[in-house]
């Protein structure tokens, strides 16, 4: 694909994060590729909070929305206090975050201090374009959909919104206008996979649907629900060229087998036009990702969150080539494992 | 006795260990539809049946090694290659008497023509290497014939045997 048409099909798509004193990061600057950008890093380096700091920027441009006050809802500071984000020192704070896209930049700052009110600038100029987006958080919402909106809506729980907002995205009807070739293509895969569709009704239950019959998501394995979401959202349109699809461990509850597929779902939407940002702890997904991308055809950054033993902050290395990731907790810990394999069958000890 | 040995392009140095046999020395007569592994490794305690593959040799042509990444990730390999190999070598040690010690198999992979492979790839690879020289029919062997296996490669060689060097040889620059 041409470097132009590609990045006419990304011509939403978000460029650049940058991050000062915000939860673990105390300076984090990320040149954000259009196709899939995968966030590694052990527990507690930040990666669903990267995840969620994009999605609110983008969600927000659906219905005009105010940036911190989705990042409130979307993270839940105790209090609703945003200033408790604000990367922990001594004594007063202030975190800033810039996120870029073609022509167009939104930054949002606050302090610690309970009496200063979050500041957020550049948007009006960024919720001007609409940007579709959905987040797919690590638990999945749909079979627990009936009810939840109408809860969430009326009654104060602390469920982050991202479990709202997915659970909106996917009650939205299927798009009238016929696919094109590609979604259609894609549509083919994402089907074969999940080996159904998937139908809802008023009461906002969701079913498989097969030769089989209709059964309750609920009673569905835990992984396949998750290929019947991206079925529903690539058919209702809300994964489609210029939109962005966060994942947060798209490998939770998935058999390993399962992550060939879906992976291969992942680059097949970034080749239509869909920017995509995933979470991993999966050597399976690394793997997948570096088996199956096509040179000169695929475009993926891989982003390693480490802390910095010196300082304690975490810091950020990204590389499009999945052998240059560095450092790479997940193939390390594979290392780890082989290293010790061969250790004791080399002791004698083996099985 | 000499300690330096080479397969293709790799140099082992088995200083230290008590004997070095190449089973398939050239000029020497071998029983017919036997394979033998590269290197049989005398220590105080053990023996060591040591197969070299290595498709990152420089004269190796491309086609031959996405040939060979097939059969890695294939059944072909382990299969057809390396525990024949193995049984034989097992096989032909024991009629010639020299079976007094336990075997351990050493597989070393030149990984340079595998980039792809990883640790996790490693350990399943092993895996299935040492289920294979157990069980290669219906009936598993009653006679597990090697105690274990390990498969190494260029990189992690030096961790598990510091005292046995590996080199590849240097790659020649055109003047």
């Amino acid at each position: 694909m041409s470097s132009e048409r590609y990045s006419s099909l990304f011509s939403t798509a978000l460029t650049e994060l940058v991050v000062r004193d915000f939860t673990a990061f105390a300076r984090l600057d990320l040149k954000l590729s259009l196709g899939v950008n995968v966030f590694v890093g052990a527990n507690a380096t930040g990666k669903t909070h990267i995840l969620k700091l994009l999605y609110a920027a983008a969600d927000i441009t659906r219905a005009d929305g105010n940036y911190s006050d989705k990042l409130v809802r979307v993270f839940l500071p105790s209090g609703g206090h945003l200033g408790r984000l604000v990367h922990r020192r001594r004594g007063r704070g202030k975190a800033t975050v810039t996120i870029r896209r073609n022509g167009a930049q939104l930054r949002t700052s606050f302090s610690t201090l309970k009496s200063s009110s979050p500041q957020v600038t550049g948007a009006r100029e960024w919720n001007r374009n609409r940007m579709e987006c959905a987040y797919i958080p690590v638990k999945e919402m749909l079979s627990n959909s009936p009810g939840f909106i109408s809860l969430y809506e009326s009654r104060t729980i602390h469920f982050p919104e991202i479990y709202r907002d997915i659970l909106l995205r996917a009650s939205d009807r299927p798009l009238r206008a016929p696919m094109d070739r590609k979604r259609k293509a894609l549509d083919g895969i994402i089907k074969k996979a999940f080996k159904g569709i998937v139908t809802f009704d008023e009461s906002g239950e969701f079913f498989h649907k097969s030769r089989e019959g209709k059964i309750e998501f609920s009673l569905l394995a835990e992984g396949h629900r998750k290929l019947g979401l991206i079925s529903v959202l690539v058919q209702n349109g809300t994964l489609s060229s210029g939109s962005i699809l966060f994942w947060d461990e798209p490998e939770a509850n998935l058999n390993p087998n399962m992550i060939g597929p879906v992976v291969e779902i992942l680059l097949k939407l970034q080749r239509v036009g869909v920017q995509v940002f995933l979470a991993t702890h999966s050597y399976v997904v690394l793997k997948e990702f570096d088996l199956r991308m096509k040179e000169g055809k695929d475009r993926l950054t891989f982003f390693s969150l480490f802390r910095n033993e010196q300082t304690g902050d975490v810091e950020a290395r990204s590389t499009h080539d999945y052998l240059q990731i560095d450092p790479n907790v997940i193939g390390d810990t594979f290392m780890d494992l082989y290293d010790r394999d061969v250790k004791r069958a080399l002791r004698g000890k083996g099985k | 006795m000499t300690s330096h040995f080479q397969e293709g392009e790799l140099y082992f140095d088995f200083r230290g260990s008590l004997r070095v046999q190449k089973l398939d020395e050239q000029g020497v007569s071998l029983p017919h539809g036997m394979s033998f592994v590269d290197f049989v490794v005398e220590e105080a305690s053990q023996q060591l049946l040591v197969e070299v593959k290595d498709p990152s040799q420089m004269s190796v042509a491309e086609s031959e090694k996405s040939k060979f990444a097939r059969k890695f990730r294939g059944k072909q390999l382990i299969n057809e290659e390396l525990v024949p190999k193995c049984r034989d070598s097992y096989c032909f040690l024991h009629l010639m008497e020299q079976d007094t010690k336990p075997f351990l198999y050493i597989v070393v992979l030149g990984t340079r023509a595998l980039p792809a492979v990883g640790p996790g790839e490693l350990l399943e690879f092993r895996k299935r290497l040492l289920v294979r020289l157990r069980r290669e029919s219906d009936l598993p062997w009653k006679r597990p014939y090697v105690k274990d296996c390990v498969v190494l490669t260029e990189q992690t060689w030096g961790a598990h045997f510091p005292s046995y060097s590996l080199q590849r040889a240097p790659t020649k620059t055109q003047d």
